[in-house]
């Protein structure tokens, strides 16, 4: 995937299982969110293969990505439209979802009702502009209208800059249920590792574009990279744990 | 008084015109970043399409006028896929040169076809003149000054009210975000385009039924006024373009009035020099700020 003349991604695998949060941790600038923009088709990507369920998407533009194949991304600060109200937007992630009921993509979608239930905020602020709603709001109003579009795997892009975590933990809650219920995958990239970690199942390291290390999020919080930056403390755990299903990126 | 009521009439007509080339160049704006000069030429297009099916082909005039006010839907979408599609998507500069390139081949395809001269135009309606205590308007305008307002409502209803004026509003904010959000961007584009251009082509049509001429450059001739209408409303602002157009027909027919006939172009410049020293952004514009 390139920016102009630099690379943002060197060379990344990474795999998504069915049903799971994979997180992508590591300093800013790694080509995280790169690599998120670049799978929904929003940056350009020279990947050698973008499997989804076996299939390799690569030729599709963002709109098949987003409509056929439900690779939905809750962008970096905020995904809402400012001129918007609640309702437009929720409208907007609505029609997304009713067309992949009707195609036969899934099965079931959530509804306005059903998200509502989840973000009880919202339904109060209907009628506002995402410009008038707080900064927790307008991530609960990104992730809603997310979820609305019936996504098979939910990419979700630094959802904690700028909020406070107990705010960030209060969505990831909301979305472990929509998860198990929906049969929802999270592709999460996340500054903050220790919330990361707190979340995922899975979690892969990159640094300069290169996965530097991977595993359960267990192995992955002890790594001493990881445990030297959030924890002050040393301890060397290799990662040995290996993964099938869903092979969602190589860039 | 029944002259200064005389001279707002006589610039709300003139402003008719502005208002519906600026609304859809404002509008091209807005979902593209592209300034659009030939905007001003699908104007002239209108009328002549409606001579040729009409006059020449002998079709009558309903069919003529229909044609010719429609015909912006299918030169928009050409216009799209030949050069904006191409260009504006990815470079707003490149787009606007070659708009001026399209527009320099309008003028000039025209002129080759028909000459420089003016062609006589077909009136829609007769021309009777009613007089209102003293207000005196023609049927023609009557139906251009009822059309454009009627335009202009639904062009604003549309796009606060339907599902592709939302996908419009989203692709104007961010077109990153409009994509990902399942909006299919390249249709709002070219949908956007294709309004544009039919409302320039009706409004051309509206406008030489009440003058009954239209030139090869009748475009070119207000494209300084369409600038200085969506300047001063701020780029991407219809309803702004709308209020600007007719404030700039009426200021324009009193300067003729008060001041002189040969002050009508400048003070409609003075007024956009004013308005961008205090307010860069225009009247009705958000203030983005660049860097």
């Amino acid at each position: 995937m390139a920016y102009g003349p630099i690379r943002a991604v060197q060379e990344i695998s990474v795999t998504v299982e069915e049903g799971s949060v994979t997180a992508l941790v590591g300093a800013n600038g790694a080509g995280k969110s790169s690599l998120l923009k670049a799978l929904v088709g929003l940056v350009p990507m020279h990947a050698k293969e973008l499997l989804v369920r076996g299939t390799d998407v690569r030729r599709l533009g963002t709109l098949a990505r987003v409509r056929d194949l439900g690779l939905v991304l809750v962008p970096e600060g905020r995904g809402v439209f400012t001129g918007m109200t609640v309702d437009e937007g929720l409208e907007m992630g609505r029609r997304v979802g009713r067309y992949r009921e009707k195609s036969g993509q899934v099965e079931s979608a959530l509804d306005l009702e059903a998200v509502f239930e989840l973000f009880p905020n919202l339904r109060e602020r209907r009628r506002l502009l995402g410009q008038q709603l707080s900064g927790g709001e307008q991530q609960m109003l990104a992730v809603a209208k997310a979820l609305l579009m019936a996504p098979s795997i939910l990419l979700v892009d630094e959802p904690s800059v700028g909020l406070a975590p107990k705010i960030v933990r209060g969505i990831f809650k909301t979305l472990e249920v929509v998860m198990n219920q929906y049969k929802v995958s999270i592709l999460l990239v996340e500054q903050d590792s220790k919330l990361a970690l707190e979340v995922a199942d899975y979690a892969y390291v990159i640094e300069h574009g290169r996965v530097v290390a991977e595993g359960t999020a267990e192995q992955v919080r002890e790594l001493p990279q990881l445990r030297a930056a959030y924890l002050g403390e040393a301890a060397i755990v290799e990662p040995t744990a290996e993964s099938s299903g869903n092979e969602v990126g190589q860039s | 008084m029944t002259v200064f009521a005389q001279v707002i009439l006589n610039g709300l007509v003139l402003g008719s015109e502005y208002v519906l080339v600026a609304i859809g160049f404002t509008l091209i704006f807005g979902v593209m970043g592209v300034m659009n000069v030939a905007q001003a030429d699908f104007y002239a297009l209108g009328p002549f399409v409606m001579i040729w099916i009409s006059v020449n082909a002998g079709l009558g005039l309903a069919l003529g006028a229909i044609i010719g006010m429609l015909s912006g839907l299918v030169l928009g979408v050409l216009y799209y896929w030949l050069v904006l599609k191409r260009l504006g998507e990815k470079d707003f500069l490149a787009a606007f040169i070659a708009s001026v390139g399209v527009s320099y081949f309008i003028e000039n395809l025209l002129t080759s076809v028909v000459g420089s001269q003016g062609s006589p135009v077909p009136g829609l309606l007769p021309d009777t003149f009613h007089n209102w205590a003293g207000l005196i308007i023609s049927d023609p305008q009557l139906l251009l000054l009822g059309c454009t307002v009627v335009i202009t409502v639904a062009l604003l209803m549309c796009l606060s009210r339907t599902a592709f004026g939302r996908d419009v509003r989203a692709v104007a904010e961010s077109r990153f975000l409009a994509a990902a959000s399942g909006v299919n961007v390249r249709m709002v584009m070219v949908g956007s385009v294709a309004v544009a251009s039919a409302i320039a082509t009706i409004g051309g049509v509206l406008v030489s039924s009440t003058t009954l001429t239209v030139n090869p450059f009748s475009g070119g001739d207000i494209v300084l006024q369409m600038f200085v209408v969506a300047i001063v409303a701020g780029m991407g602002s219809v309803g702004g373009a709308a209020i600007a157009g007719f404030g700039l027909g009426i200021i324009e027919s009193m300067t003729v009035q008060y001041w002189g006939s040969s002050w009508e172009m400048v003070s409609g410049l003075l007024v956009m020099v004013v308005v961008l020293m205090i307010r860069p952004q225009g009247l009705f514009g958000k203030k983005v700020r660049i860097g």
